[in-house]
């Protein structure tokens, strides 16, 4: 089977390059890849957490996130929040027109920023 | 605290449960030591936690502050009669806070803040792969009610206690998107 897929060309040129250093055709790179990938959906929909350790423990554990991980995860059990027609219509009518961020949302959101 | 002076949370880690935490409200010190672990391993609700860094005073608790956060559909069995024939998605897919609180011994440095901009920022990343209309809190105290007002939650629900508010997703998005 053969897919194209648009990527940044600085992911394309890593990609290349890392093919290139692992001896890999680019196809048997994407392969492996979205296999890796795939697992990692499979153990994510699991309920497991994806983590990088230091086999000498002197690191701290980091788990591997993205926001697609975080919305799978998000996604499996979604609470049920049970409202009046009322409370549902105010909902709507925000989201219909949202709220404009306030000075001090806005500053808070600059302060807190990474 | 992060290279360039700003907290980073992570996610809830067992040690944490234990590390003393306390916000002096006691729904939500029992939630944290009990069940916010529990919760986030089964999936049920995640829960993100605030350390005290290297950078930090020592004699600061070593959790400062953690909320957590679940996906959640807004639902109504009055929806259509209310809504006529202008009838939304239904149900409405959102993000919900269901608890944030920061350790009593921290307080002053703005960590309630710094909780909540981190959990608005989270969802709106998450909201690029998946529905949602909004971040829905529930504020089980007059302070917390009016500290969500502060960051333009709107109060949606009639009813006395929890206080339920609501922040359009695009009030969120334009709040971060200025933020460098």
């Amino acid at each position: 089977m053969r897919m194209e897929a648009t990527i940044p060309d600085s992911r394309g040129k890593a990609a290349v390059e890392l093919a290139e250093e692992l001896g890999l055709s680019r196809s048997q790179l994407v392969d492996e890849a979205l296999g890796l990938y795939m697992k990692i959906v499979l153990e994510v929909r699991r309920g497991r957490r994806i983590t990088m350790s230091d086999p000498l423990g002197k690191e701290p554990t980091q788990e591997l996130a993205t926001p697609a991980l975080a919305a799978l995860e998000w996604a499996l059990r979604p609470a049920r929040v049970e409202v009046s027609g009322e409370t549902f219509k105010r909902i709507h009518a925000i989201t219909e027109k949202p709220v404009v961020a306030g000075d001090r949302l806005r500053k808070a959101a600059k302060r807190q920023s990474r | 605290m992060n290279a360039e002076g700003a907290y980073a949370t992570t996610r809830i880690e067992a040690g944490d449960t234990r590390s003393g935490f306390r916000s002096g409200v006691h729904a939500l010190d029992d939630y944290f030591t009990r069940h916010a672990l529990v919760n986030d391993v089964a999936g049920v609700g995640r829960a993100y936690v605030l350390r005290r860094s290297d950078a930090d005073d020592a004699t600061l608790p070593e959790v400062l502050g953690f909320y957590t956060l679940s996906m959640a559909q807004i639902e109504s069995k009055d929806a259509a009669e209310v809504l006529k024939k202008r009838l939304p998605r239904y149900p409405l897919p959102a993000a919900l806070i269901g608890r944030l609180a920061v350790d009593e011994r921290a307080r002053g440095r703005r960590l309630g803040e710094c909780l909540l901009i981190d959990a608005l920022r989270r969802v709106v990343d998450t909201a690029a792969h998946i529905g949602c209309v909004g971040i829905v809190v529930d504020a089980k105290e007059a302070g917390a009610g009016a500290f969500y007002a502060k960051y333009n939650f709107v109060e949606v629900e009639d009813l006395g206690w929890p206080r339920r508010m609501f922040m359009a997703l695009e009030t969120a998005r334009s709040a971060l998107s200025t933020e460098g």
